[in-house]
């Protein structure tokens, strides 16, 4: 096991490598989600992702195309939907997620020849990721790096205050739709990673465990990246170690980060 | 006065749906002028002001802007979560981010005339506290601050006094004047405080969908009776009488108990 550690095979560099490039670009997107308190709609986005998966499965697309293209629909979906209905966006994401689940499970049962690892989409399987995904990956990380290095403060003065940010000069509307659909894809590519059911927790866990460090945004930016890779890094470590499966391990590190903090005192 | 206009806006009217909440508005601001606005719960007062700040469109009506218009708006409240680190130094840089454009330049900003608003709201002292645990009154010298941050030719107060005593509306009315007098930008302030207005105010609006009546407010501060009740010490503040046509409008504001 050691030797296997100290001379990795490819497919071990390769989940390294796409562990670490989503941990950095899930830091930017986790903190924001907890700072507007969106993480319930990472879940929402999460659970129709599985309608991707069915979706993607029933037309013989590449899974991952048809994960980002149903999760944009659905970002997209519930972003309109907020302007157009009465109902708070907490009932929209409810109806959304589980009527995407539901029917994503139908499509799914109506395909019984096709045997796919459901498990593999549920909780993850970093060692399957290939090249293809760390394209996917690196495009993404593309698109994430651009949007930040643009809009962070934009989307700052959105989430303190969007009428004030508006009449700053803020395109507010476009700066958070950006920001949701930028989420959609990374739930979509991360979703081999930790699996849908755990994606909202690598956003939002070393998010929360970097509050109480961080005496500014950047700073709690910097250590939410900091406890993200630490819970990549020794996650999947864990589950080669103990052969246990990828995505819980690396939650569960998180998750182990997060109780850590909270011991410490708090510092403003 | 025969400056240009900072904003003026005619015969506005505005519906949601078929609920109609503005009726032929028509009202000019000034440079240098202090303006009130007026009115009960409901009589449209946060419509008129995002038509006149351009963030809804009037169902009909025309509002026409100085070419170039800075204006520097101070929201109600503002509800920083808990769960982002910010300092009140920081809250008001950000102020200042849409010009620098990315994360790492923040630095490139000239802050001189930040300090010098620090100093005038005396806000030094504050800087290094989280935003979440200042006090309201202090909050609003904050959010007043992020607001001539702009260098505003027309300042934009959304009731800047809710839920502050007669002292803190004497001393916030006092940073306005001042405020006022040193940059000479015009003031809309929102109240939906009927009767005690700021003392400067050159125009007073009252509105309930219609504007019900205009006027000047009358100095109170050394009215004895007036002293006898609040006190001395609200130079600042002042009375305003409506003058309502009771054919038009049928609320009373209650001046019948005053």
């Amino acid at each position: 096991m050691i030797d296997w550690l100290l001379n990795p095979p490819l497919f071990l560099l390769l989940a390294l490598l796409g562990g670490v490039l989503i941990a950095l670009i899930a830091a930017p997107l986790g903190v924001f989600m907890v700072w507007q308190k969106q993480s319930y709609f990472g879940a929402a986005l999460a659970h129709s992702a599985l309608l991707g998966v069915s979706f993607g499965l029933f037309i013989e697309l590449n899974l991952t195309v048809a994960v980002v293209l149903i999760s944009l629909a659905v970002a997209l979906g519930i972003h309109f939907l907020k302007e157009k209905t009465r109902l708070s966006s907490d009932t929209l994401l409810g109806i959304l997620a589980h009527s995407t689940l539901a029917i994503g499970l139908i499509m799914l049962s109506l395909q019984s020849q096709v045997q796919i690892d459901i498990f593999s989409y549920l909780f993850g399987d970093i060692l399957s990721i290939d090249s293809t995904d760390l394209i996917f990956i690196l495009l993404l990380g593309a698109l994430v790096s651009l949007f930040f290095w643009f809009h962070w403060h934009d989307l700052l003065n959105a989430t303190l205050n969007a009428e004030l940010a508006q009449i700053e000069g803020v395109p507010t509307q476009k700066v958070q739709l950006y920001y949701v659909l930028l989420l959609a894809l990374l739930i979509a590519v991360a979703m081999k990673i930790v699996g849908v059911l755990l994606i909202t927790s690598l956003l939002i866990i070393p998010a929360a465990a970097a509050r109480k460090f961080a005496s500014s945004p950047e700073r709690m930016l910097v250590f939410s990246i900091i406890f993200g890779l630490f819970s990549i890094l020794f996650g999947l470590l864990g589950s080669i170690l103990w052969d246990i499966p990828t995505g819980p391990s690396i939650v569960t590190v998180a998750t182990l980060i997060f109780v850590v903090s909270l011991l410490k005192k708090e510092n403003v | 006065m025969t400056t240009t206009p900072l904003i003026t806006a005619k015969n506005i009217n505005h519906a949601y749906g078929d609920k109609t909440v503005l009726n032929d508005i028509s009202l000019t601001l000034h440079p240098n002028e202090i303006v009130t606005l007026i009115g009960p719960n409901g009589a449209g007062k946060s419509t008129l002001l995002k038509i006149l700040l351009n963030l809804i469109q009037p169902s009909s009506g025309q509002v026409h802007r100085k070419a170039g218009l800075r204006i520097g708006f101070m929201p109600q409240k503002i509800q920083v979560d808990a769960s982002m680190p910010l300092s009140v130094q920081r809250f008001l840089e950000l102020g200042l981010a849409r010009r620098s454009q990315n994360l790492f330049n923040k630095k490139a900003n000239d802050t001189t005339e930040l300090y010098e608003i620090i100093n005038d709201l005396k806000l030094n002292d504050l800087l290094n506290h989280p935003i979440q645990q200042v006090s309201g009154g202090e909050m609003q010298r904050i959010l007043l601050a992020r607001a001539l941050l702009r260098q505003p030719e027309l300042l934009i107060l959304d009731e800047p006094v809710q839920g502050v005593d007669l002292q803190g509306q004497t001393e916030l009315y006092h940073y306005i004047s001042e405020i006022r007098q040193k940059y000479g930008c015009g003031v809309l302030m929102v109240s939906h405080d009927l009767h005690i207005v700021m003392k400067s105010t050159n125009k007073v609006l009252c509105l309930n969908q219609h504007v019900c009546c205009s006027g000047l407010p009358q100095a109170v501060s050394g009215n004895p009776a007036f002293q006898e009740i609040f006190g001395q010490g609200f130079e600042e503040v002042a009375l305003y009488e409506h003058h309502h046509d009771d054919r038009v409008c049928s609320h009373t504001h209650g001046h019948t108990d005053t």
